[in-house]
């Protein structure tokens, strides 16, 4: 009982302290504003680190497929409204073995998988692998060929390449 | 107040400046490709023959065809290629002979010119991986000297890409 008209007291002097006279409607309304904060994200994955070109004749295997078959690439990339989520290749060099030199363009590849583009190795410029409108994730495959040559020196030739996924 | 509109002016410009940044990931790979030392040597024909003629009104008969040598290498850069060709004399069944030096022939493309010897003549000689072709004709020299019969000799080209 007491506790009673101890919670009906604080109701009315809660009310009486809100302003409106008393009989009168009282109303109050106040908002909670949410904020989340979604940044650019980009995240790239490639099945291999590595790939190699077996020696073949060049009459019978004019273009070499890569031993470990396919590169599967999963690009997963939170970009802003109305921007391009854009996928590129370049080699930092020429393919070399020694002082032999064979150009990067001896590679290209073709690829599978929306938004995946077919193209050909460069060491000057970045060359597309991939675009696409929305965030998302965004998986393909390239299947990367080597153009087989007799004019080739013998030699065991290496380049890196370098993936860049942009969120803008 | 004027510390309430402090921080909100300044969430409101860390969410502009986390908003506007873009993002971007590289990723690596890593590509091998072996090219070994090769040799591929094609003839265009398997066979050629000579016709026989009055030595006086044909004294050098060309062959039934002519022979199309095409060779691809794959060599060390600054290595030598050659392509050479041998032959022993002509024989045939009664045990006559006909010298190996009474076939030339004249060449095209890559090729040089020369004379069929028991020893190797050189046919191309070149540097680095390639292909070189070009086509040889050849002509025997007709002799009234000669004694009949089917005469014949095995050609041997060799191409050579250490």
């Amino acid at each position: 009982m007491v506790r009673g008209f101890t919670i009906a007291l604080s109701f009315l002097v809660s009310t009486l302290a809100a302003g409106p006279v008393f009989g009168q409607a009282a109303s109050e309304s106040n908002v909670v504003t949410a904020t989340v904060n979604i940044a650019p994200l980009a995240k790239l994955n490639l099945s291999a680190l590595s790939l190699t070109f077996p020696d073949t004749n060049p009459d019978t295997t004019p273009q070499v497929a890569a031993a470990s078959g396919p590169l599967t690439i999963t690009a997963r990339a939170r970009a802003t409204p109305a921007s391009t989520v854009t996928l590129t290749i370049r080699a930092l060099d020429d393919l070399r073995s020694g002082t032999d030199v064979i150009p990067a363009s001896a590679v290209s590849w073709t690829a599978s998988g929306n938004g995946f583009v077919d193209g050909t190795l460069s060491a000057a410029a970045d060359r597309a692998v991939g675009s696409w409108p929305t965030s998302g994730l965004h998986s393909g495959q390239q299947i990367f060929l080597f153009q087989n040559s007799w004019s080739w020196a013998t030699g065991n030739y290496t380049v890196t390449l370098v993936y860049t996924l942009t969120a803008p | 107040m004027k510390t309430l509109f402090r921080l909100t002016l300044a969430a409101a410009l860390l969410a502009f400046a986390t908003a506007s940044a873009s993002a971007q990931v590289n990723q690596t790979l890593t590509i091998n490709a072996a090219v070994n030392a090769r040799a591929s040597l094609t003839l265009s024909v398997a066979s050629v023959s000579f016709a026989d003629s009055d030595p006086d009104t044909v004294p050098n008969i060309t062959a039934s065809a002519a022979v199309t040598v095409t060779a691809k290498s794959r060599t060390s850069n600054g290595n030598a290629v050659t392509l050479t060709v041998l032959a022993p004399d002509l024989t045939e069944v009664g045990g006559g002979t006909i010298a190996a030096s009474q076939i030339s022939w004249g060449a095209n493309g890559d090729l040089s010119a020369g004379t069929l010897s028991n020893a190797a003549v050189t046919l191309v000689s070149s540097t680095n991986s390639g292909q070189r072709a070009g086509d040889m004709t050849l002509v025997m020299v007709n002799d009234w000297a000669y004694a009949t019969g089917a005469y014949s000799t095995t050609v041997t080209y060799t191409l050579s890409a250490p």
